[in-house]
């Protein structure tokens, strides 16, 4: 948000104030920015989950997460203020020295190289088992199509690395919120034609060995730690 | 960056809540799969067209998962 341009207690307009342009490093861009960076292939796995564990528990499970994933973002945000670091490697330097940069830095390649290679091979099959149920004739699990469909996705995704800052890609989020929330939209609006269709009871407690399945995937729902730095850096007007 | 954190967790609890429960409520049963956007349509052998335009849009959100998650890599040094 451009403090010259948007005072803190602007006076302008509900409408106005959601639907004007998208300043960099304003609240709406990272609010945007944090959401399109949080929901991914998590979301499609909800209802999953929430059959697995019950649908009572589920539903405070995933209070539960979202309450403690919000009580560390905000204690990272404090800590980032403390130290003046904005990066996990920057705070490791600055608490533990050299030896805690390097093993972060080494943690981070890893953990972010791995999130690159699942996600683009989940993406790769996921489109193309798309592409078949639109009638298109291939073997989604032949190399050619996946290697083909891989070099478009890379030829997609790296310029969008190449900015300076991650709110940069506040329209890119935009639009990815969009498509969440037609995803949601479908998923509400079918819901009662299904429900009525549906003979199976959901219980509402289950604590079994699966349910640690729902677990898992209500975590992942909401992890977006290493972003969170890098977005309240870029903010303007920063306080925590 | 508290209110951005409040608005933005605030919207994914409900949205999530939302797709949650009602998801689970309209497909659960033994044959489940993980994914919603994978069921079963509503009438036996028909393609249900909503939710495959669901599935291709979606494909958005998850190219961008990628960018996002190399950012720290590449700003972090």
């Amino acid at each position: 948000m451009d403090t010259a341009a948007e005072p803190l207690l602007s006076n302008r307009p509900w409408r106005q104030r959601t639907f004007s342009a998208l300043s960099p490093s304003g609240i709406r861009s990272t609010v945007l920015n944090f959401i399109g960076s949080t929901v991914g292939a998590g979301m499609l796995s909800l209802p999953y989950a929430v059959a697995t564990c019950g649908l009572l528990s589920g539903v405070l499970l995933l209070l539960f997460v979202g309450v403690s994933f919000y009580l560390f973002y905000a204690s990272l945000v404090r800590t980032c203020d403390k130290l003046t670091e904005f990066t996990y490697v920057g705070m490791m330097r600055n608490t533990y020295g050299r030896g805690g940069k390097l093993v972060v830095e080494a943690t981070v390649l890893l953990f972010q190289l791995g999130v690159m290679s699942t996600m683009n091979n989940l993406l790769c099959s996921f489109a193309l088992h798309t592409l078949l149920d639109y009638g298109v004739d291939l073997d989604p699990d032949a190399l050619h199509p996946r290697a083909l469909f891989m070099s478009v996705l890379l030829l997609v995704q790296i310029p969008m690395v190449l900015p300076e800052k991650v709110q940069a890609l506040r329209y890119a989020s935009g639009a990815s919120l969009c498509c969440v929330m037609y995803v949601a939209l479908v998923v509400l609006v079918q819901g009662p034609a299904y429900i009525a269709k549906n003979s199976q009871p959901v219980s509402l407690f289950r604590w079994d060995v699966k349910a640690l399945d729902a677990v898992g995937v209500i975590l992942f729902s909401f992890e977006n730690a290493l972003i969170v730095p890098m977005l309240y850096n870029e903010l303007e007007r920063r306080s925590p | 960056m508290l209110k951005a954190l409040q608005r933005s967790f605030v919207s994914l609890t409900l949205l999530y809540l939302s797709v949650g429960v009602m998801g689970a409520l309209s497909y659960a049963g033994p044959s489940m799969p993980s994914l919603v956007v994978l069921r079963p349509s509503l009438v036996a052998g028909e393609q249900d067209w909503l939710m495959l335009v669901g599935r291709t849009v979606y494909l958005v959100t998850l190219t961008l998962q990628v960018p996002f998650a190399l950012y720290p890599l590449r700003l972090a040094t």
